[in-house]
């Protein structure tokens, strides 16, 4: 009779193995859902007198509405009027940075450190989610690097596609796969009534502020939903008193 | 040169957004209220993506087709649905009824 024996390092191993790619997976569908945004960028880097330095922002600003923007304001308001509208555009990192934090709290400082540089949007909103299922602080790190990688690597390849093919690749119905994603994320939310209130504050001043500079409107949707949850605590906790 | 620079500042003051909150975290998390309103930050930034990409989508898409699929994908993900479900079938949703509709008009 033969016996199998399971090395402790090689489970480990497989456990990483495994939850790299389960976040690389649940990263698809929002790589898929932000495609036709990369190729507008792509599409506008082409079309601009800096595309060296406007395709490289896709690494250095990492972030698609900071990026279309600094490209465009550069063409029409010149370096100075750029920085501020990107920075400003960009500020919401640091709400998602600090979110994460919030979950990551027991996670070694390398960790937080090398992860902070891929926190965007998409990452954010697939790493918040995990953070409360993940079965061990390993498996949250493989399963963070495994989407954040896999976004970075595609969002550089779509954007070189979109600096090639221009608006193409329009009209297959991908501008509404993004939003679709970012419903898929939001709708288990809405089953609590407290962030559901949240959530409907947020969506409202978002839609409601879409003629603000560009960027504020997603700052004010949050502050203000951050007030929304923060009132309803308080009114919670005194009625249980 | 300007454009090189000032994608290089915007990409540095990025880094520094991402980098610090998490960098002190640990002095971060315990103070009073903010764990309060980090939870509630996380939920309201992914709405207000979500509210303002369905705006954008509004835009340059099938109104009516938009609706019925964000419709429907509300309710599979409120039924648990997986997102990549969610994604699969409002996508199909939404290109048959846009093109019923095109067909139609």
């Amino acid at each position: 009779m033969s016996t199998t024996v399971v090395h402790p390092g090689s489970r480990l191993e497989s456990e990483t193995a495994s939850a790299a790619r389960d976040g690389a997976l649940a990263i698809a569908p929002l790589v898929l859902g932000f495609a036709p945004f990369a190729l507008v960028i792509g599409a506008s880097v082409a079309a601009s007198a800096h595309q060296g330095a406007g395709f490289a922002g896709s690494w250095l600003i990492y972030g698609g509405s900071a990026q279309l923007a600094v490209t465009r304001t550069l063409e029409s308001g010149g370096a100075v009027l750029a920085v501020i509208t990107g920075l400003l555009i960009n500020t919401r990192l640091a709400v998602y940075s600090a979110s994460l934090a919030a979950h990551w709290s027991d996670q070694p400082r390398w960790f937080r450190i090398t992860a902070a540089p891929l926190v965007v949007d998409p990452v954010f909103a697939i790493a918040e989610r995990h953070a409360v299922t993940a079965p061990s602080a390993r498996a949250l790190r493989a399963y963070y690097f495994g989407s954040a990688i896999t976004l970075f690597l595609a969002w550089s390849v779509l954007i070189a596609i979109g600096v090639a093919a221009g608006n193409q690749l329009s009209g297959i119905g991908l501008e509404v796969a993004a939003p679709l994603c970012l419903l898929a994320l939001v709708g288990p939310k809405l089953k609590d009534p407290r962030t559901r209130a949240v959530v409907f504050a947020s969506a409202a001043v978002a839609v409601l502020g879409r003629s603000l500079p560009a960027g504020t409107s997603i700052l004010a949707a949050i502050a203000c939903g951050i007030a929304v949850g923060v009132s309803m605590d308080n009114a919670a906790k005194r009625n249980k008193s | 040169m300007s454009a090189w620079i000032a994608v290089i500042a915007v990409g540095v003051g990025s880094l520094v957004f991402r980098i610090v909150p998490l960098a002190f975290a640990d002095r971060l998390i315990g103070m009073t209220g903010v764990d309060r309103v980090l939870r509630h930050a996380g939920t309201a930034a992914v709405a207000a993506m979500a509210a303002s990409s369905l705006d954008r989508a509004a835009v340059t898409s099938h109104v009516p087709a938009l609706i019925v699929a964000t419709a429907v994908g509300l309710v599979l993900t409120l039924r648990g649905k997986s997102m990549l479900t969610v994604v699969a079938v409002g996508l199909v949703l939404y290109l048959v009824i846009a093109d019923g509709l095109d067909f139609l008009l």
